[in-house]
């Protein structure tokens, strides 16, 4: 294996990461195949010293890599449903996180933008899955006083607080500055 | 104490009456820091108890600090400090405008300037360096803000920066502004330079600031400070999801992303993604239109702006074409309150719409904020924190103004138009209360004399929607939606709404609960200092103690001066710091400024010992030892709000009755008041060497029992 393939492999799941992407072993062996040939272990490589900020994250449909200075934990678990178009995790995750995390609860529009993008007619469609199936029971919807739509799970946030964060963030914010 | 640093080492005194001007020693007022400082000591020593905001008497002090000027991070604020006119006992406040005035003063060679007396005739103030003149105002006199600050800066050179009062200052409205730049204002003080026949202060500087300590030093420091900061509020994570960030949060003014634009700059300018360590890029990390004005701000944005040596950028200037069909420049520069206070007036009525024929929704939105906007600098009325439109809204859906007003003034408003949601409105409405034409003019008395001349009664103060705080006149200003009781505190210890913005930009900074916790446990003693959102508990002692550091703050922040939107530096993007910032940062700054080594304890309990003169001068003014009723008490609605909900649950910021007077004496102990009747004693004022202040409250029966 050439000397330099290891610091380009490295250098490319950086950009790649500082991007907002993931890269899988075989998108980066592919890219460096001809000078690489069979050397080239991302989990070798890792375990360097100089490329141990590159780190695995697993998916359903395969294992990427991405570079924790160039990008976080949270958002690479973001990026790998992105990658796997698995939009009902995206929504079900994301509301989850943010009712225990912050806690507040999310606006539905915000799968809308970035990094989401996700259309509104698989919004709706996620929605409809959501609140038929009894395994996101916990995910509930409440409504501002402009009709702006937020999610919040009920396993982490009172509906009433989850009320009160809805109108806070629609309305009362841009009220008190 | 000589000045080696920092201070310009004089101040300016201006006697209106005389025409007598007199250059004084810095050195008599470095233990009150600057700023609001310096302005509580003048007001203290030669402004009687019982002086109105309009008398002769009163005076007025531009002030600024020893950080001014010398390139400090986000050091381009001037304090004004008066008797404010819309208080019903016209106490002390201050009022504060950013842009470049307060560091063109400082490179004048002055630290503030006192103005005392009253013209017999119109006149502007020009300081060119030390040469100081009163000039004849007339011409200028009848005019906007606008026209007198581009005539008077034509006069006096592009480098020049002019503060200045549109009519409604001259014709004393309560509500008014003193005006600087394109887009500052400093509210509630316009009416008093309108009083003493002042129009204009114009100043120009040729001079610069000295630094006592290393020059290496300070440049050091100046980029590890912008390593520290955030976007505008101080908010540390960014507002959607971003590959560098491990939070985010859709409050955060931190909006800077890919596929955002200034839409009107030429070429259109992209934000993009902002990591914290792009310090040579913060200020496109905040784009104020799009939370400002909605959807379609960033179709209007031409840039951001703001103000000297603060690399966050909060004021939106746009350019809105539509405008020109008013008759007006489309020009507009503006943020916050500045923009919504006239939404406010229109929205209140028309149901929270503009209509403009042939625009949309979203650019009819635009296009009213920034006229209004406009409007309202160029008459130069001040919102009082957006109380103006509530009340124009309250009064006119409960029958008031149809039972105040006389019939034809009544029907010579375009009711019509404004139901409808008509920006054209505006125009009539600002020149109604800057001319104080009819009756409707009263709306710019303030809250507190609206409620007493056209008797609007308990239902007025205690209507949740009006957001009155206390029976003093004043809204809410990061209140009890803030951390309940530190918000609801901060907010009733003033004299108008409260400026403090250090307890919010923690609160609002983006970062979890669980994190803000953890630092509030070291900074105040313990997590209790800081609940969930909405899901508040009983006051704690460490509620209190993070209170007063945000008070005491606020006053270090406007005595230096400093921007209290943006400092202190509590929390910072980085990850690598676990989110900490630096508390020490002014403290630091001071020290290489002035040549004094000072620590961060020792500069707080200077600013201490101003909130301390500040309560003194307003006991003195309103004659009564007793704070905790005629002052702090609160208007009722924050205990009676939800009534299907219990003060504590989750999902209210409704306060208990009893918590509250448990968290004012708990805030009065802390402070070294009498937890009784919240006045300070006399061994508080002695600790921090107000023994002549307590003094003459001794002399007053002013000193608690």
């Amino acid at each position: 294996m050439s000397d330099n393939i290891p610091a380009l492999a490295a250098g490319f799941i950086r950009e790649q990461s500082r991007k907002g992407l993931l890269s899988t072993e075989n998108n980066v062996i592919n890219r460096f195949e001809q000078d690489a040939g069979n050397g080239l272990s991302l989990s070798e490589l890792s375990e360097n010293k100089e490329y141990g900020d590159l780190q695995r994250i697993s998916g359903e449909k395969a294992d990427y890599w991405y570079s924790t200075s160039c990008m976080t934990s949270s958002y690479a678990e973001i990026a790998v449903l992105l990658e796997e178009k698995d939009l009902l995790s995206l929504i079900v995750n994301t509301v989850r996180r943010e009712s225990s995390l912050y806690p507040r609860p999310t606006a539905i529009e915000i799968f809308e933008y970035s990094p989401y993008f996700m259309k509104k007619e698989e919004i709706e469609t996620m929605m409809s899955i959501i609140e038929n199936d009894t395994r996101y029971s916990d995910i509930e919807k409440c409504a501002t006083s402009i009709d702006k739509f937020y999610l919040f799970s009920t396993k982490f946030l009172p509906k009433a607080q989850a009320e009160y964060l809805s109108e806070w963030d629609a309305v009362g914010q841009y009220e008190n500055q | 104490m000589a000045v080696k640093g920092g201070w310009a080492g004089k101040i300016l005194r201006v006697n209106l009456s005389t025409g007598n001007i007199e250059r004084i020693n810095t050195e008599n007022f470095i233990r009150y820091i600057g700023g609001m400082g310096i302005g509580y000591k003048v007001m203290w020593d030669e402004v009687p108890a019982g002086t109105k905001a309009f008398d002769k008497d009163n005076k007025i002090i531009f002030g600024v600090g020893p950080l001014t000027g010398t390139g400090a991070m986000c050091s381009g604020r001037t304090n004004i400090t008066s008797l404010l006119p819309s208080n019903p006992y016209n106490a002390v406040s201050d009022s504060h405008m950013g842009g470049h005035f307060g560091v063109e003063l400082k490179y004048a060679g002055w630290d503030a300037i006192i103005i005392e007396g009253k013209s017999s005739r119109p006149v502007w103030l020009k300081i060119v360096d030390d040469k100081v003149t009163l000039e004849d105002a007339g011409i200028y006199w009848g005019e906007g803000t606008f026209a007198t600050i581009a005539g008077i800066t034509a006069m006096m050179g592009k480098q020049s920066q002019v503060a200045a009062i549109g009519q409604a200052g001259e014709n004393q409205v309560n509500l008014s502004v003193i005006r600087t730049g394109p887009s500052h204002s400093a509210g509630g003080h316009g009416g008093v330079l309108g009083s003493k026949m002042l129009k204009a202060i114009g100043v120009m500087g040729t001079g610069a600031v000295n630094i006592a300590g290393d020059k290496m030093k300070w440049h050091e420091l100046n980029k590890y400070a912008l390593s520290l900061v955030g976007a505008n509020n101080q908010h540390v994570v960014p507002r959607t999801p971003q590959p560098w960030a491990e939070y985010s949060h859709p409050g955060s003014r931190w909006t800077a992303k890919d596929g955002l634009y200034w839409e009107k700059a030429d070429p259109p300018i992209e934000t993009g993604t902002i990591r914290p360590e792009e310090t040579n890029r913060i200020g496109y990390r905040t784009m104020k239109a799009m939370l400002d004005l909605g959807k379609n701000g960033p179709k209007y944005t031409v840039r951001m702006g703001g103000c000297a040596a603060c690399p966050v950028r909060c004021k939106t200037h746009l350019e809105v074409p539509q405008l020109e069909q008013y008759g007006v420049d489309p020009h507009v520069a503006n943020t916050c309150m500045g923009f919504y206070s006239p939404w406010g007036v229109l929205a209140g009525i028309s149901g929270g719409k503009a209509s403009v024929p042939g625009e949309s929704k979203d650019d009819a939105s635009v296009i009213a904020k920034a006229l209004g906007a406009h409007y309202a600098d160029d008459y130069g009325v001040w919102c009082n924190y957006g109380q103006i439109g509530r009340d124009f809204a309250w009064t006119y859906k409960h029958g008031v103004l149809k039972r105040v007003l006389p019939t034809a003034e009544y029907n010579s408003i375009d009711w019509e138009s404004i139901e409808a949601g008509d920006p054209a409105i505006f125009a009539d409405f600002y020149r109604r209360i800057a001319f104080k034409e009819g009756e409707l003019s009263h709306l710019g008395d303030g809250a507190h004399y609206i409620s007493e001349r056209w008797n609007l009664g308990e239902d007025y103060w205690t209507y949740k929607g009006n957001k009155l705080w206390t029976k003093i006149g004043y809204p809410v200003h990061h209140s009890n939606e803030s951390d309940a009781q530190v918000g609801s505190l901060i907010s009733s210890m003033f004299n108008r709404d409260a400026q403090s913005h250090t307890h919010q930009n923690f609160i609002g900074s983006g970062l979890p609960t669980e994190v803000q916790k953890d630092i509030a446990a070291e900074l105040w003693g313990s997590a209790d200092a800081i609940d969930e959102p909405a899901n508040y508990k009983p006051v704690t002692k460490a509620k209190m103690k993070f209170a007063k550091w945000s008070i005491v703050r606020n006053l270090l922040h406007d005595s230096l001066t400093v921007c209290n939107w943006m400092w202190p530096m509590t929390t910072s993007p980085l990850k690598e710091r676990n989110y900490r910032g630096n508390t020490a940062l002014e403290a630091l700054y001071y020290t290489e400024a002035t040549g004094e080594e000072i620590s961060e304890e020792e500069l707080d309990l200077q600013a201490e010992k101003l909130f301390h003169l500040h309560r003194a001068l307003t006991i003195r003014q309103m004659g009564t030892v007793d704070m905790r009723n005629t002052h702090d008490q609160l208007t009722g609605w924050q205990f009676d709000m939800d009534p299907d909900k219990k003060a504590f649950e989750p999902g209210t910021i409704k306060l208990d009755r009893e918590d509250y007077e448990n968290t004012l004496t708990m805030f009065y102990e802390e402070m070294g008041w009498d937890p009784k009747t919240g006045a300070p004693t006399r061994a508080t004022l002695e600790k921090h060497d107000l023994k002549f202040v307590a003094d003459d409250l001794d002399v007053k029966n002013l000193l608690p029992a």
